[in-house]
């Protein structure tokens, strides 16, 4: 089942000179982006993803992968030092990790932290090792109808993104299927929605559209912010070795193998990221526990749950882009629009036409693993002087770096002004509570979804009932179906309980 | 009693949602096809554009609610007793500022190419970001200086991409 002619090639593509540097340096802005707090490593993927344009598909993975081990693993320095996570993934990571810290611990709780993540990931590698052909395997199988039906599955997860209203988020997920209707309409080649405009022939660049809604509108919010003084308070830390003892390691490989599995599944679930699988596994950890009321005082078990599993969904993620074409998060939906514009089409026949280059994601995010542990603990000191890097000085330069990046797409300044127009259109729609997660999973699997859809129904002669078909299709509509049912229950228990309380919130009570 | 605008930002996006629903249904009519048979281009956005008012309805019906139960309970957000003074707007919408700053930025670059726009806006966007602290205005000229220049050089030589020079190049 496992080709090891492919797996050998595809560390071969890596492990050279100039594979390792690129994964090096991917790894170092990840862990960069990753730790500072308001930055992320979708972030990071998204400003890197126009380098990837002058250098080989295999150099260009190699870099990706990087970025995002570097960033799922960064958040942790400032959640344990800072008691702010540098990415949402690492949320559950302030609960233990910073009173660790403040008890004079914070060796440890990196160290915990750091090891812990690196293990998450190694078994989520061997996960896709083992899952993804598989799954590929089964997906040779599809056609129009099931590959729209797996489209509308990944569109309906966009509910349970939707954080405490779920018709926003399916509105801001529909806005991101019109932003991809912009240009020529797929199987016909009728041009839509360009009005007359030459540029907007092929469409909204997807690096403008990217970047200007995830980083700079995060540029803007950040501008505001900055009138509140934070000083921040660095804990201080020593390490002595991984900073806990071998015991304590052996102690702790049911909480992280429980946790990896939990990490593991959330990521195959297309668009449930890292920010739920490390609090649901805390949790689960609490509940597991026999000592439940340490939880929250500082101890290892809690940062071991909650870096073991968003590290093993970073990796997790990875499953379904490979093996379906589906991004499973944000990150991976930026990794699917990154190789899309190498031209390397992710999906079941990825598997048979180019194995070397599956294989290739594989080595890749194995060798960006070890590297993030040495770095990690190598060169901490300079991770933790990053924290007080005046972001003055490094917004503005991101977002120069963000013009230059929509440029190289396409050498045309009218992807620039598009960027700035994407930019105020996310700041939009976060200042009325418009999530943007969905819109940018509506984005990138909109065409997907589309394009099947019509294929399907010219399959069928325009009966819809053909779509109804097959024994696949329908088990993904129905699993469409319980993701739609989950979060509407989620939702109306969680107005219930705040009706019950007598919490109002500002939005007005009864969402849905 | 007059209220604050905010009480009423959540029914006026569901409204403008709607809209735009109904606006891109009559626009996908517009849409040429190519065959007069089958499910043509303007299919989906019909489809899609039918969903956003559907979504948009519910919402603005849920948005409508949350006003009258907010208002009924008396907890919507009273208007601003002073008028406030045009130095605390600026700095209350510090991020709409950099906004704007981004939006000329961008427009300088289509006209007058990557590096004197970039310098001029590196400059303006640090002293918004350090509204309250003691600026540093030799350290921030020079940083807004070099770094474009780097970016500029650096991926002109290195990347060979050629940034755009406008009508100063």
């Amino acid at each position: 089942m496992v080709d090891l002619t492919s797996i050998a090639q595809g560390f071969a593509n890596v492990c050279n000179l100039q594979g390792l540097l690129y994964i090096s340096i991917g790894v170092f802005v990840g862990l960069m982006f990753g730790c500072i707090p308001g930055l992320s490593g979708s972030t990071a993927i998204a400003l890197f993803i126009p380098i990837t344009y002058v250098l080989s598909a295999e150099i260009g993975i190699a870099l990706l992968m990087g970025l995002l081990i570097g960033g799922v693993s960064g958040g942790l320095i400032s959640a344990i030092l800072l008691n702010i996570p540098g990415t949402a993934a690492s949320f559950g990571t302030t609960f233990d990790g910073h009173p660790m810290a403040e008890r004079g611990e914070a060796g440890k709780a990196l160290g915990t932290g750091i090891v812990f993540s690196f293990l998450g990931s190694l078994l989520s590698m061997l996960a896709l090792l083992f899952i993804a052909p598989l799954l590929a395997n089964f997906a040779l199988h599809f056609g129009a109808r099931e590959y729209f039906a797996v489209a509308l599955f990944a569109l309906t997860m966009v509910a349970s993104m939707s954080g405490k209203n779920m018709i926003k988020g399916l509105i801001s997920g529909c806005f991101g299927l019109v932003i991809a209707m912009v240009g020529i309409a797929p199987i016909d080649n009728t041009f839509r929605f360009t009005f007359g405009q030459e540029n907007l022939v092929a469409g909204f660049s997807l690096i403008s559209v990217l970047t200007g809604i995830f980083a700079l509108a995060e540029i803007m919010k950040n501008a505001k912010k900055s009138r509140v003084v934070e000083k921040l308070e660095i804990a201080p830390y020593k390490f002595k070795g991984f900073g806990f003892t071998g015991k304590e390691f052996v102690e702790q490989i049911p909480n992280a193998l429980r946790s990896a599995l939990i990490g593991i599944g959330v990521g195959i679930l297309p668009g449930v990221g890292a920010s739920t699988s490390n609090l649901i596994s805390y949790q689960v950890a609490k509940d597991t526990s026999k000592h439940p009321e340490k939880f929250g005082t500082g101890i290892m078990d809690g940062i071991v749950a909650t870096e073991t599993a968003n590290n093993a969904t970073a990796g997790g993620a990875i499953i379904p882009l490979l093996a379906l074409g589906v991004p499973g998060d944000v990150a991976t939906a930026l990794l699917l629009g990154a190789l899309t514009l190498k031209g390397i089409q992710p999906g079941p026949l990825l598997f048979t036409s180019n194995p070397g280059l599956v294989y290739t994601v594989f080595a890749s995010l194995m060798v960006a693993n070890i590297v993030m542990l040495v770095m990690s603990f190598g060169a901490m000191r300079v991770f933790v002087k990053l924290l007080s890097v005046s972001r003055a000085v490094l917004m503005p330069t991101i977002m120069v770096l963000c013009c230059v990046g929509a440029f190289s797409n396409g050498n045309n300044p009218f992807d620039i002004v598009m960027l700035g127009v994407f930019g105020i259109f996310g700041m939009l729609i976060q200042k009325f509570d418009y999530p943007i997660t969905p819109l940018i999973i509506g984005y990138i699997v909109g065409p997907m979804c589309e394009q099947n859809l019509r294929r399907a129904l010219i399959l069928g002669d325009g009966k819809c009932s053909y779509l109804f078909s097959s024994w696949i299709a329908i088990a993904f509509y129905a699993l469409a179906l319980f993701s739609v049912f989950v979060s509407l229950r989620k939702t109306v228990i969680a107005n219930q309980q705040a009706k019950i309380k007598g919490e109002l919130a500002v939005e007005g009570e009864e969402d849905l | 009693m007059k209220y604050n605008t905010a009480n009423y930002k959540r029914i006026g996006a569901a409204i403008f949602i709607v809209f735009f629903g109904i606006m891109l249904f009559i626009s996908s009519f517009f849409i040429q096809r190519r065959t007069s048979t089958g499910l043509g281009p303007d299919f989906f956005p019909r489809l899609i554009a039918i969903v956003i008012v559907l979504l948009g309805g519910i919402e603005l019906v849920n948005a409508v609610k949350g006003y009258k139960f907010l208002e009924k309970n008396g907890k919507l957000i009273p208007i601003e007793a002073r008028k406030k003074s045009l130095k605390d707007l600026f700095y209350d919408n510090l991020d709409w500022v950099s906004g704007a700053l981004i939006v000329v930025y961008v427009i300088g670059i289509y006209y007058l190419g990557f590096l004197l726009p970039s310098v001029i806006y590196m400059f303006v966007q640090i002293l918004l970001y350090t509204t309250n602290k003691k600026r540093n205005y030799i350290l921030y000229s020079a940083l807004s200086i070099i770094i474009p220049a780097v970016i500029y050089y650096t991926f002109r030589s290195y990347f060979h991409l050629m940034l755009p020079v406008g009508i100063l190049g």
